[in-house]
């Protein structure tokens, strides 16, 4: 919680948190924290680590960055190419260990198996878990050897970690996530992003819609020009389309991006019910 | 157990959960299958949801089925620090396989992801001996423990 970037409703009330933990703006294009535009900003963002490592933290005391390869709970954001190669890089310079949070982002869920793969870069740990043991609760740390065998015996684990019946699930749910499911998963992102893509050009709501994959967010803004976040509409869509027959999550630190978070496996027929009530409930609005 | 429709168990709900454990919609699920969810009142929904990204493979898919039975009747629970058992050892293989990177890797398991996101800052304060910070991205959700 302490890593939680969103106070209300995550962190409100709760504190104090552990002390010396530091955020950095992320690559929000959409919303550019530097007010740039891409690519002309040269990915402004990673340069100005090196800002903050004069004037608010000194890189040396650094252990790690985390960064999720496409923000999940964060509004589903895909950082331009280039973005992380360039941050793996300031952090070689300064030896930073470089921690990717795949927890959402992968096991297919953006058409590979981690969507740190779509950047082509290596992190030194890897954190994974959701749609690893399909449904039940494991999640994974893995990194490069050297780094793992550091801590003593007995520094790591607990009663559960790795229980027996969620480590079989995750053993079937690998030998299923394989090229066919993968190549499935591409063509599903494919459709998912042509059908808000039209639905964007029919209603004025819908500001933007990014992904990777069939990891797709669609963010809701009450005027396209100023971008003002349409969060009461959102809830009121969600609303609408459960009422209708799909369930539908939304996310964001401004509450005002629709996300599709469904299994792989869902046929066309069943994507299309999906995209029809979703479009009605839109209308609606 | 007797069938309740979604209003007597949502009354149920109110009356012995907290509200901090929030619910985004007031159904309550009889059955999943594929990309399906059915409530207890025999409606059908099409799941965009995935219960928050967790079911890539669809819900109460045939080959995980199986394998849990199976698993079921072997053993559930010995506590990996206290007799080991193949499947943890096992997955932790092909995840050190397919995971990127073609140099030596290491895994071990959890219950969350709130737990490995901790446990990643753990062994990344260990192995720099930095023990004062990290440094995550501006990300909303992270886990519910105070740390991560």
């Amino acid at each position: 919680m302490t890593l939680t970037s969103q106070i209300k409703p995550y962190k409100w009330g709760f504190g104090p948190f552990c002390p010396e933990v530091y955020r950095m703006p992320f690559a929000y294009c959409y919303r550019c924290p530097f007010g740039l535009e891409y690519p002309a900003c040269q990915i402004y963002c990673v340069d100005y680590l090196e800002e903050f490592f004069i004037g608010t933290v000194a890189a040396d005391a650094v252990a790690a960055l985390i960064a999720e390869p496409v923000q999940g709970e964060g509004g589903f954001i895909v950082p331009p190419q280039g973005y992380f190669k360039k941050i793996k890089a300031t952090c070689e310079k300064y030896g930073i260990l470089f921690i990717m949070d795949e927890i959402q982002s992968g096991m297919g869920r953006t058409g590979k198996l981690f969507a740190c793969e779509h950047f082509d870069i290596i992190p030194d740990i890897i954190l994974s878990g959701k749609s690893l043991a399909a449904g039940l609760p494991l999640a994974g740390v893995t990194g490069r050897a050297e780094i793992m065998e550091m801590p003593h015996v007995g520094g790591l684990g607990g009663t559960f970690g790795g229980n027996p019946i969620a480590c079989r699930a995750g053993l079937a749910v690998l030998d299923l996530l394989t090229g066919e499911m993968l190549e499935k998963a591409v063509q599903l992102g494919e459709k998912i992003r042509a059908r808000l893509l039209n639905l964007q050009e029919q209603y004025e709501i819908i500001g933007d819609v990014r992904g990777l994959g069939p990891m797709v967010g669609m963010e809701l803004v009450r005027d396209r020009q100023s971008k003002e976040p349409a969060a009461d509409e959102t809830k009121e869509l969600v609303k609408r389309c459960h009422e209708k027959g799909l369930i539908v999550l939304s996310c964001g630190v401004y509450h005002n991006v629709i996300r599709t978070l469904m299994p792989l496996v869902i046929t066309d027929a069943q994507l299309e019910r999906g995209f029809s009530i979703l479009e009605e409930s839109l209308s609606e609005l | 157990m007797e069938q309740r429709t979604n209003k007597e168990l949502m009354t149920l709900r109110q009356e012995h959960v907290p509200p901090g454990p929030y619910n985004v919609t007031p159904i309550f699920i009889e059955r999943a299958k594929g990309a399906i969810i059915e409530d207890v009142e025999g409606k059908e929904y099409i799941d965009f949801a995935g219960g928050i990204g967790a079911e890539n493979v669809g819900h109460c898919a045939e080959q995980v089925v199986s394998i849990l039975k199976e698993q079921m009747e072997q053993y559930i629970h010995t506590c990996f620090h206290v007799v080991m058992y193949e499947p943890y050892v096992e997955l932790a293989r092909r995840m050190n396989g397919i995971t990127p990177g073609n140099s030596p890797k290491k895994t071990f398991f959890v219950n969350s992801g709130a737990e490995a996101v901790e446990n990643g800052v753990k062994i990344a304060r260990y192995a720099r001996q930095r023990g004062l910070p990290s440094l995550p991205f501006r990300t909303p959700f992270m886990g519910a423990p105070i740390w991560p």
